[in-house]
C-alpha cells in the first residue's frame, strides 16, 4: 500500500492540480482586485453615490455572512451591531473630536466590544433561539437610542454629523467617500477571504455541520463560535461608520429590526457561504430595492414571489448556482480524461 | 392602577389568541410561521369591509371576517407551509416572510395604506364604586378565560385534541400509528389562523389599524411564544397575561419601553432556558 | 504499571434507566482492549462517558494519572482522547483532505501558530502534505480532492479513522468501526489496526467478535450496564455466563 510520495501527477484522478501548485497561493488577492475592477466597472452606469450606498450595504452583508452562510448560524438582529458602529462613531464626531479616522476606529472597536460582551451570552444558543435573542438586543438597542439616551442621541430626529478634513481625505467630498468605502470594501474581502480559507475557516464549516465531532477533534466551539461573532459584529460596525459618514447623518433607523431582512434576501440571492455570493447578492438587492419600485408599483409583492421562488428552486443562490455549473464542468473534465487515459493503456 | 391591570390583562388576552397558533405550529412542525399574523391583519381588515356593510352589528361582522380568514389560510398551509416540513429554520423564515411581504403588499393594494378609524363597539362604561371601565376591554377577556377553558376540554377530551397533543411531543410517532399527521397539522393550523383573526378582530377597535400591524404584534407573540414554552398551551396563556402585564406596567412608567421590555423578558429567558431547534 | 483509562463505579443513569452500572474499567498503555456485548449493554454510552460526551450520574473517570470526570471533551482529546462514533460522522460539505486539516494542525498558543491558523490559507503546501500523508495511511489519497459526501461509506469510515490517527492520541476508541462495511472493507480497516496497534492504547467495541479476536489482548463483554466478565480472549468466550449472554442458556437434557 506504501507508495512514493511522487507518484500523485501520474493517476488520472490524482488530487486536482490546485492542491500541488503554487498558481492557487493568491487567490484571494486576485479576488479583491475582480471586486475592485468589478465596481468601478458598474459605477459609470448607476451613479457615485447610489454605488457607495451599495458597497456599504455589501460590507454588512459579508459580515453577516460570516455568521450565517459560513457558520450556520441566522441571526435576526445583526444591525445591532452596524447601529451601534453609526452611532458610536457619529457621537464621537459630535462630542470628541472631529476626526473621522478615529471616528471609525471607535466605531469598529465599541461595535466589537458589544459583540464581546453579548456574545459570551448569545453564542451558547443555536437555531430559533439564537435568531431570535439576536432580535430582542437588536429591539433593546432601538430602544435605547430612541428613549433613554434621547439626551445625547437626539431620539428619533436623529443628528447630523461633520467629520473634519484628514490629511487629503475629506469626507464631505463625495468623491473620496466613493474611493474610500471602495478601498474599505476590497480590504474587508481580502481579510475575510483569507480567514475563510484558513484552517479557521475550516473549522466553522465544520462546526455548522456538526458541532459536536468538532469538540471531539479538541476545539473549545465555544470559544471560536465567540471569536466569529465578534469579528462579525466588528465588519458591521465598520459598515454602520461609513454609513455615519456617508449620509452625515444617524438616525435610529440604522437599527431597525425590520431591516435585517436585507441581509438575509441577499445572502440567498447571491448563495450563502461565499464572499463572492454575499457581495453579488449586496448589489442584486440594491439594485432590486432601489430600482425596481420605479418600474414595479407592487415592487415587495414581486419580491416575496421571488423568494419564494427562490427558497423552492433556487436555494443555492445565483453564486451558488454558478459554482456547482462549474463544478459539474470539472468533474465531467476529470471523468474524461480518466476514461481518455483508460482507452490509452489499453 | 386598576385601568392598568385591565388594561394589561385585555393586551394578554389578545396575545393569547394570537399566540396560540404560533406555539402550535412551532411546536407541531418547528415552522416558525413569520405570516402567521397575515391573518391577523386580513382578519382586521375584513372587518374594516364588513363594518362597512353591517353597520351597527359589529359581533356578526367580526364573526364573517373570521371565517373568510379561514379558506385563505387554508390555502397557505397548502402551498407554503406544508412544503416547509423538515426544512432548515432560515429557509422557513424566508419563505413565511415571502409571503407575509406578499400579504401585506397586497392588502395595501386593495385597502391603500391609510391607517383606519374603528371605534369601542359597547362603548358603555362599567362603574364600580368610583372607577370607570371599559366594558368591552373586559369583555375581552373573559373571551380569552372562556377560549382557555374551552381548549383544555378540547384538547383533553376530544379525539383530535388528543392526537394533536401527541403529535406535539412525538409526530413520528403518531405518524407510526397511522394517523395522518398532515391533516391534523392542516386543521390545527387552521383554528390557530381563525383564533389570530379573531384577536385582531377584537383588538382593532382600541388599537390602530395599519397594513403592518401584524408583523408588530409578530415580534411580541414570539416573545409569548418563547417564554411560554413551545406547544405548551398553558405555557402560553400564562406568559402572554404576563407579558401583557409586563407591557402595560411599563407603558405607566415609561411610556415607549412597554415592548422593549418584553424583550428583554425574553432574552433572560432564552439566557436561562435555550430552546431547542 | 500505571493505568492509562481507570474508572471507578462509573455510573449513567438516563431518568430510571441505569445504562452503565458502576462499571471498573481500565486499559493499560499501549494495550488492545475489546468491549462486546449485546445492544443495549452501555457500550457506547461507556464510551460517551470516557471521552466527555455527557457527564457521569456517578464515579469518577481517569486519564494519565489524571482525575478528567469534569473535563470537558475537547480538553480529554487534548490530553490524548480520540474516538470515532457508530455512525460514520466525517464532515460531508468538506473534501476528504480538508477533513483532516483540523485534527493534523498541532495548535500551539505562539504568534507564529494563530496567525497561520486563521489568517493562512489551509491550502498551504505544508498542510496539504501532511493531510496527504494521513490519507496515504489509509489509502485515500486518490481521493483527496473528492468531496466527502460522494466517498463509499467504507471510504468514509477509513476517513474517520484517519481523522483519529491524525490526532496522534495516546488512545483511541473505536466504536464499532466494522459495522456496514463489506468484507474487503473490513479486512482494510483490520489491516490498518494491526498496523497501527503499536503506537497507542486501543479500545473497539464490536459486534463481529470472530473478527477482533485476533487483535485485541483483553476482552471485556458487557450486559446490562455492568462488565460480565473479561480478560483474555479465549477464556472469557468460553465463559459460560458469555456464552449465555449471547447465545441463551445450554440445556443440560439437550442432546447436540
Amino acid at each position: 500500500m506504501d507508495k512514493p510520495s511522487g507518484s500523485y501527477s501520474d493517476t488520472a484522478l490524482a488530487p486536482s492540480k490546485g492542491l500541488k501548485s503554487n498558481r492557487m497561493r493568491e487567490q484571494e488577492l486576485i479576488g479583491a482586485l475582480v471586486i475592485f475592477g468589478g465596481f468601478l466597472l458598474i459605477t459609470p452606469v448607476l451613479s457615485v453615490n447610489r454605488v457607495t450606498d451599495f458597497m456599504i450595504f455589501c460590507i454588512f452583508v459579508m459580515s453577516f455572512d460570516l455568521m450565517y452562510g459560513y457558520m450556520g448560524r441566522l441571526s435576526f438582529g445583526h444591525l445591532l451591531f452596524l447601529g451601534t458602529g453609526a452611532y458610536c462613531s457619529g457621537l464621537f464626531l459630535k462630542y470628541v473630536s472631529k476626526n473621522p479616522l478615529l471616528a471609525i476606529i471607535v466605531g469598529i472597536l465599541v461595535a466589537g466590544l458589544l459583540g464581546m460582551l453579548i456574545g459570551l451570552i448569545i453564542v451558547r444558543t443555536t437555531g430559533a433561539c439564537f435568531a431570535l435573542i439576536n432580535l430582542a438586543f437588536n429591539q433593546i438597542g432601538f430602544f435605547l437610542v430612541l428613549s433613554p439616551l434621547r439626551k445625547i442621541t437626539n431620539g428619533e430626529d436623529g443628528f447630523g454629523i461633520h467629520a473634519s478634513p484628514f490629511g487629503f481625505l475629506n469626507f464631505s467630498s463625495r468623491t473620496t467617500m466613493y474611493w474610500f468605502v471602495l478601498i474599505c470594501l476590497v480590504l474587508v474581502f481580502y481579510l475575510l477571504k483569507r480567514i475563510t480559507s484558513s484552517p479557521f475557516g475550516i473549522l466553522i464549516r465544520s462546526i455548522k455541520e456538526d458541532e459536536t465531532r468538532v469538540k471531539f477533534l479538541g476545539y473549545n466551539t465555544f470559544l471560536y463560535k465567540w471569536v466569529t461573532f465578534v469579528l462579525a459584529g466588528s465588519a458591521a460596525g465598520l459598515a454602520g461608520t461609513l454609513t455615519a459618514l456617508n449620509y452625515n447623518y444617524v438616525n435610529p433607523n440604522v437599527m431597525d429590526v425590520h431591516s435585517n431582512v436585507g441581509a438575509v434576501f441577499a445572502c440567498l440571492i447571491g448563495g450563502a457561504g461565499s464572499l463572492y455570493g454575499a457581495i453579488v447578492g449586496g448589489v442584486s438587492y440594491m439594485v432590486i430595492s432601489n430600482y425596481l419600485p420605479i418600474y414595479i408599483q407592487r415592487w415587495e409583492m414581486f419580491l416575496g414571489i421571488a423568494l419564494l421562488m427562490i427558497i423552492f428552486r433556487f436555494q443555492k443562490g445565483i453564486w451558488g448556482y454558478l459554482q456547482s455549473v462549474w463544478e459539474y464542468v470539472e468533474r465531467r473534465k476529470t471523468v474524461l480524461r480518466a476514461m481518455g487515459a483508460g482507452a490509452v493503456k489499453r | 392602577m386598576i385601568h392598568t391591570i385591565v388594561y394589561g390583562f385585555t393586551i394578554g388576552a389578545i396575545l393569547y389568541f394570537i399566540s396560540i397558533g404560533l406555539s402550535l405550529t412551532f411546536g407541531m412542525m418547528r415552522v416558525i410561521n413569520f405570516a402567521h399574523t397575515l391573518t391577523y391583519t386580513l382578519g382586521v381588515y375584513m372587518l374594516v369591509s364588513l363594518s362597512a356593510l353591517f353597520k351597527g352589528y359589529f359581533v356578526i361582522a367580526a364573526m364573517i371576517a373570521v371565517v373568510v380568514v379561514i379558506p385563505i389560510s387554508y390555502l397557505i398551509e397548502r402551498c407554503i407551509i406544508r412544503r416547509l416540513y423538515g426544512e432548515s429554520l432560515d429557509h422557513t423564515f424566508i419563505a413565511t416572510f415571502a409571503v407575509a411581504l406578499i400579504g401585506v403588499d397586497t392588502i395595501k393594494w386593495i385597502w391603500g395604506v391609510l391607517p383606519y378609524p374603528l371605534s369601542d363597539p359597547i362603548g358603555q362604561y362599567l362603574t364600580i364604586g368610583d372607577l370607570t371601565l371599559p366594558i368591552y376591554r373586559i369583555v375581552i377577556v373573559v373571551i380569552a378565560v372562556l377560549l382557555f377553558i374551552g381548549l383544555e376540554f378540547f384538547f383533553r377530551k376530544s379525539i383530535v385534541g388528543k392526537i394533536v397533543v401527541a403529535a406535539l411531543e412525538d409526530r413520528d410517532g403518531v405518524g407510526c400509528l397511522g394517523i395522518d399527521v398532515d391533516h391534523y397539522f392542516s386543521i390545527v393550523f387552521m383554528m390557530g389562523s381563525a383564533l389570530a383573526a379573531l384577536g385582531g378582530v377584537l383588538y382593532a377597535p382600541i388599537s390602530s389599524v395599519h397594513p403592518y400591524m401584524g408583523l408588530s404584534i409578530l415580534l411580541l407573540c414570539f416573545a409569548v411564544v418563547i417564554v411560554g414554552g413551545m406547544g405548551n398551551l398553558r405555557g402560553t396563556f400564562v406568559s402572554a397575561l404576563v407579558l401583557g402585564m409586563v407591557m402595560a406596567l411599563t407603558a405607566r412608567y415609561w411610556s415607549q419601553g412597554a415592548e422593549t421590555m418584553v424583550f428583554i423578558v425574553m432574552a433572560i429567558v432564552l439566557i436561562f432556558r435555550p430552546i431547542d431547534i | 504499571m500505571s493505568d492509562l483509562i481507570s474508572t471507578q463505579n462509573l455510573t449513567k443513569r438516563f431518568d430510571g434507566l441505569v445504562a452503565v452500572n458502576q462499571v471498573n474499567f481500565s486499559l493499560q498503555e499501549g494495550q488492545v482492549a475489546g468491549i462486546i456485548g449485546p445492544n443495549g449493554s452501555g457500550k457506547t454510552t461507556l464510551f460517551n462517558l470516557l471521552s466527555g460526551f455527557f457527564p457521569p450520574s456517578a464515579g469518577k473517570i481517569t486519564f494519565c494519572g489524571k482525575d478528567i470526570t469534569k473535563i470537558p471533551p475537547h480538553k480529554r482529546v487534548g490530553m490524548g482522547m480520540a474516538r470515532t462514533f457508530q455512525l460514520v460522522s466525517v464532515f460531508d460539505s468538506l473534501t476528504a483532505w480538508e477533513n483532516l486539516v483540523l485534527s493534523t494542525i498541532r495548535f500551539k498558543r505562539d504568534q507564529q501558530s494563530v496567525q497561520n491558523f486563521f489568517f493562512a490559507p489551509a491550502r498551504k503546501r505544508i498542510v496539504v502534505h501532511d493531510c496527504l500523508k494521513s490519507l496515504e495511511s489509509v489509502g485515500l489519497e486518490k481521493k483527496a480532492s473528492a468531496r466527502t459526501s460522494e466517498l463509499s461509506y467504507g471510504e468514509k469510515r477509513m476517513l474517520e479513522i484517519a481523522i483519529g490517527l491524525s490526532l496522534k492520541p495516546r488512545v483511541l476508541l473505536l466504536d464499532e468501526p466494522l459495522s456496514g462495511l463489506s468484507d474487503h472493507e473490513i479486512g482494510g480497516v483490520l489491516d490498518l489496526i494491526h498496523r497501527v496497534k503499536k503506537n497507542f492504547a486501543l479500545v473497539i467495541i464490536e459486534h463481529k467478535i470472530s473478527k477482533i479476536v485476533s487483535v485485541v489482548k483483553k476482552l471485556s463483554v458487557m450486559k446490562e450496564g455492568k462488565i460480565l466478565c473479561e480478560g483474555n480472549p479465549e477464556q472469557v468466550l468460553r465463559d459460560p455466563a458469555v456464552r449465555e449472554c449471547y447465545w441463551g442458556k445450554e440445556e443440560e437434557n439437550c442432546s447436540t
